[in-house]
């Protein structure tokens, strides 16, 4: 959970999107939720501000790759957030896209730098 | 307590958002669940109250900077059904064309680009949801006499540039190689709290706090952020009438007889401030004959009139020598060589005197 382990958002600013679909391809979130689960898979390294999230939702949802609902099933109203057809098509395709630029970049960084540290415990 | 700091930041974030009333408050539902719950798992970890305030609200970033983020989707998303209405009906023009000409034109690369959505300022509440949508392009001169209400803490001129345009519906394109060239920053602070503010107010406060050296000037519409420096080679000539200010004076002096009182008459003060010669040149002419020795009271008056002119606006811009930043006066009309931002504070400064005048002369307009 240290701030000086984020990642650059230079880094973030071509993957949000990325990501914020994988999120809500697990299953239907609300805003702090996708928060919430970003924060975790990242280990301290999303750090994803409130103000970069809300934004970023609606615009996937202008977008139609997300859709919302409200639903005050849980007492609380509250907007919750799941993938559209054609946000899973897009999370596909990016993902592919993704994982070929990252074997790329680790074939590049192997003979550069080594081979990957093991992962802190 | 904590409450109201959150409706606080809501509600000046709704202030700012140019959508209707119920899209605002959705959005203000959904951050404001957002907040509870962030300020409730703060607390349980340990935050005291208001620092955990402080840092769900921080969160956030400045209300400014989201609400001009959330109108720019909205706005977007609508300027995309406007694009697809243009293609819907391009298309069916094209299958038209191929019909009876059995030819595909060339040359047709897209659809137009979307005019710009015109919106209301914000004054308030439910008026924005009322606002008509036009597809009409506003007249520059619209854009800048709008009035907006401007909150605006630390923010970088970039996002108070992009906040601008969204909530007029016009557009500012940003000269950043001058910028760049001059060492100006677009992420410069600034910080501004005015309610119902003339647009054209707002963005020389908005530059001289940045830098002196920045100025705009309006062209077809767009509003060109540079500097002044850069700006100086859009300038332009252009004839201030001021015949009736100079004449309003001889009047006042009670000279009236002189005139002819067909000369006020023909002058109707809707034709007051139009540039060119659109004035009747013949009655001056009559008037110029009237006889008066020596240099025309008139001619006196104009050059007075100039150099107020030049003190209201700021002597730094004028210059004797070379065309840029000249003004002169012939026969009733002031010639102006200089840039946008310049024309509009003459012509500020025109009518302010001219209301002035009207005000001291009740009931002799026509």
């Amino acid at each position: 959970m240290k701030e000086k382990d984020a990642f650059p958002r230079e880094l973030l600013r071509g993957s949000l999107d990325l990501m914020v679909l994988s999120v809500l391809a697990e299953e239907p979130r609300y805003g702090y939720l996708v928060q919430k689960r970003l924060r975790e898979a990242g280990g301290g390294g999303l750090q994803i501000q409130a103000g970069t999230l809300y934004p970023l939702l609606h615009r996937l949802e202008a977008d139609r790759l997300i859709r919302s609902r409200w639903d005050d099933s849980t007492g609380r109203r509250r907007k919750w957030y799941e993938l559209t057809a054609k946000g899973r098509r897009q999370l596909e395709k990016q993902a592919r896209e993704w994982r070929r630029y990252a074997e790329c970049i680790g074939r590049l960084l192997g003979p550069a730098v080594g081979p990957p540290e093991p992962a802190p415990s | 307590m904590s409450e109201r700091e959150f409706e606080t930041y809501l509600t000046l974030l709704c202030r700012l958002l140019r959508l209707d009333a119920a899209q605002r408050e959705a959005i203000a539902r959904e951050l404001r669940d957002h907040l509870e719950e962030r300020l409730a798992e703060l607390k349980a970890r340990g935050v005291d109250r208001e620092e955990a305030v402080r840092v769900a609200l921080a969160e956030f970033g400045d209300a400014a900077g989201l609400a001009a983020e959330f109108s720019w989707i909205s706005r977007n998303l609508r300027r995309r059904w406007l694009v697809r209405a243009t293609l819907g009906s391009m298309m069916a023009a094209a299958a038209a064309v191929l019909a009876a000409l059995a030819m595909w034109p060339d040359g047709r690369t897209g659809p137009a680009p979307a005019t710009a959505v015109a919106q209301q300022p914000a004054n308030g509440a439910a008026e924005a949801s009322a606002a008509p949508e036009t597809a009409e392009a506003e007249a520059p001169e619209d854009i800048l006499s709008r009035r907006l209400d401007a909150e605006f803490i630390e923010t970088p001129l970039a996002d108070v540039l992009a906040f601008l345009a969204d909530s007029v519906g016009g557009q500012v394109y940003v000269s950043r190689k001058q910028l760049d060239d001059a060492a100006i920053s677009l992420d410069a602070p600034v910080t501004l709290s005015l309610k119902s503010v003339r647009v054209d107010m707002l963005l020389d406060l908005l530059l001289d706090q940045v830098d002196e050296g920045l100025a705009y000037v309006v062209r077809d519409g767009i509003v060109i952020v540079s500097t002044l420096e850069d700006l100086e080679g859009t300038a332009e000539v252009r004839v201030y009438n001021v015949r009736d200010l100079i004449k309003l004076s001889a009047a006042s002096a009670g000279m009236e007889g002189m005139m002819g009182a067909g000369g006020y008459g023909a002058e109707g003060a809707g034709e007051y401030g139009a540039y060119g010669g659109e004035m009747s040149g013949e009655l001056y002419g009559e008037y110029g004959m009237s006889g008066f020795g020596g240099e025309h009271p008139s001619e006196h008056r104009a050059h007075v009139l100039m150099e107020v002119i030049k003190a209201a606006v700021g002597r730094k811009h004028w210059k004797d020598d070379g065309d840029y930043g000249a003004i002169a006066a012939y026969d009733g009309l002031i010639v102006v060589n200089h840039n946008t931002r310049v024309h509009q504070q003459v012509d500020r400064l025109l009518e302010m005197m001219r209301a002035a005048a009207g005000e001291g002369r009740k009931g002799a307009k026509p």
